[in-house]
């Protein structure tokens, strides 16, 4: 069935320029020593690289079969940092960076898995070319598919609301002594923030950005293969 | 003398969405609105004639009074003449929408937004949903999916008008009069709508059901030819049926709490039994959907009602989670 060019096309560009940030972002937190996802930079760049290849079918630059043995390990890798995760924190618990939960590991385990699967679809039989349309989504079970396109998109809506997270204090935080003052009672000290014991995290806002397109990007192309 | 942070540097976002329901509510309204808008960028809905969108929309004209036939065959043509333009706008439409919703500064905005382009889809693309000529049965998603989008962003307007401690979400942009009135009116409506015309013939929800089936998995497909077979014939016992259940929900509104949580319960149950066998999911998984149809709509919508436990079991569980102070020297 026919359909506009430039769609697949403007995705496909959003996807290189996303992976191509992402490679910048792993660069970029190695030269300044700033504290960065490297694992979640590293896979938002060879999923771009990866969606950008199916969407566009000369841009790809991998047979379908090695980009979906890569996802498989990817998928792998989240899934272990998941379980370490909820071995060290709890399945409630929050790690020390940006108040994480288990779910920002489980969520990229989800994306890979769902990358495999449309690596698998997209490759067809001979598994060296990938294709992406409607025509190509004959295989596994479309309930799934939907199941994994509502996950990803309300990843895709929460993290987009967490950016409010990341806005610069217009003030220090207010201090408060712990232990009783002159009556007994807390009291705010007026002195300045003690300095960060550890370097900033490198433009959180720019990783939640890349993710955002890439879960939508990534529902547009499930939605294709339903 | 230990110093210590009362704030942690970075809210957790679980943390934060968990003592803000309506905001969750809000995220899953935006969720829906860009799986709307992704199903709006399918290829058959860039493609002019009989299976093209303006063809779908123009469908709906049939039935409704001259003005209105008149509006939605007009925006049909228009559609159809330029399916790539006016189906692109369309997409970039609800997905800006539901990216507004989700990011906090442009959330009024779009909320606003949402109200009026929900109605004017409801109009010139639902042909208000066949409430007019008789086909609004809300076992095939009458009123029309679009009008409830409208409805949910009033609901979870961001506003507060029930005080400090609202019985439910939905009560905190109406007030507690206000969100009670709405929810009885609209499960009144639907009760209605569930006796009126086609749904009360005899095989009136059967022929709904039937032929839902093609394109869809197996495992639903099955599910819709049980239920064509169970509902043959018996088309008024079950839409009077609908109708009762209708009424029980708009008026467990107004009862206590335990009441209440029934009735929402029975909401949520009964619009994901229409979702599943009267809306196929919408008809996703067959391809060529616009929408999911009302059914999650309406459970999302059930939610905003929904009453928070007594306020000493809160307060108990928020120490529970409360983050630990933390050392800072």
């Amino acid at each position: 069935m026919p359909r506009p060019v430039w769609l697949p096309e403007g995705f496909a560009v959003i996807m290189v320029a996303v992976a191509a940030v992402c490679v910048c972002r792993l660069v970029v937190a190695r030269r300044l020593g700033r504290r960065n996802h490297a694992d979640v930079s590293a896979a938002h760049a060879l999923m771009g690289l990866a969606m950008a290849g199916m969407l566009v079918r000369p841009w790809n630059v991998v047979p379908a079969d090695g980009w979906a043995v890569t996802f498989g390990l990817v998928a792998l890798w989240f899934g272990t940092r998941s379980v370490q995760f909820v071995v060290r924190h709890g399945i409630a618990g929050t790690d020390e960076d940006h108040g994480h939960h288990v779910s920002h590991y489980l969520i990229h385990m989800v994306m890979a898995g769902a990358m495999v699967d449309m690596c698998w679809r997209a490759g067809g039989s001979g598994g060296t070319r990938m294709a992406m349309g409607p025509s190509s989504g004959s295989a596994g079970d479309p309930g799934v598919t939907l199941l994994v396109v509502a996950v990803v998109l309300g990843s895709a809506v929460w993290q987009l609301d967490s950016m409010s997270r990341f806005a610069r204090p217009t003030a220090p935080p207010a201090l408060v002594l712990a232990g009783p003052g002159a009556d007994g009672a807390a009291t705010t000290a007026a002195e300045p923030a003690p300095p960060p014991v550890e370097q900033p995290f490198l433009a959180p806002r720019t990783e939640v950005g890349c993710h955002v397109l890439m879960c939508v990007t990534m529902g547009y192309m499930l939605i294709l293969m339903l | 003398m230990s110093l210590t942070s009362s704030l942690p540097a970075v809210a957790p976002p679980a943390a934060r969405h968990r003592g803000d329901p309506r905001r969750v509510l809000q995220l899953a309204l935006a969720a829906v609105w860009l799986l709307d808008g992704l199903l709006q960028l399918q290829p058959s809905m860039f493609t002019p004639g009989s299976t093209g969108l303006g063809a779908m929309v123009g469908g709906t004209a049939a039935g409704n009074p001259g003005p209105v036939a008149h509006s939605i065959a007009w925006n049909a043509s228009v559609v159809d003449h330029h399916a790539v333009v006016t189906n692109s706008a369309f997409a970039l439409i609800q997905i800006l929408i539901g990216l507004g919703i989700a990011w906090r500064p442009a959330l009024k905005p779009a909320l606003a937004a949402s109200v009026v382009w929900s109605l004017a889809v409801w109009w010139f693309g639902e042909g208000l949903g066949g409430v007019l000529h008789g086909t609004g049965t809300p076992v095939g998603g009458g009123p029309g999916a679009v009008f409830f989008y409208a409805l949910l962003a009033v609901v979870l307007w961001p506003s507060e008008r029930a005080g400090d401690q609202p019985p439910f979400v939905a009560a905190r942009a109406l007030g507690l009069p206000g969100a009670r009135a709405v929810w009885a009116v609209l499960w009144l409506g639907l009760g209605t709508l569930a006796l009126l015309g086609q749904g009360r013939s005899a095989d009136g929800l059967s022929s709904l059901v039937h032929g839902l089936y093609r394109g869809e998995p197996g495992w639903l497909a099955a599910v819709d030819r049980h239920a064509q077979s169970l509902l043959a014939q018996r088309g008024l016992a079950c839409a009077v049926l609908v109708a009762l259940i209708c009424v029980a929900v708009a008026l467990g509104v107004f009862g206590p709490p335990v009441v209440a949580r029934a009735v929402v319960v029975l909401a949520v149950v009964t619009a994901a039994a229409i979702w599943v066998v009267g809306e196929n999911l919408g008809t996703i998984l067959a391809g060529g959907a616009t929408d999911p149809n009302s059914g999650p709509l309406l459970i999302l919508l059930a939610l905003c009602y929904w009453p928070p436990a007594p306020a000493g079991a809160r307060a108990a569980d928020r120490a529970a989670r409360a983050p630990a102070v933390v050392e800072v020297g």
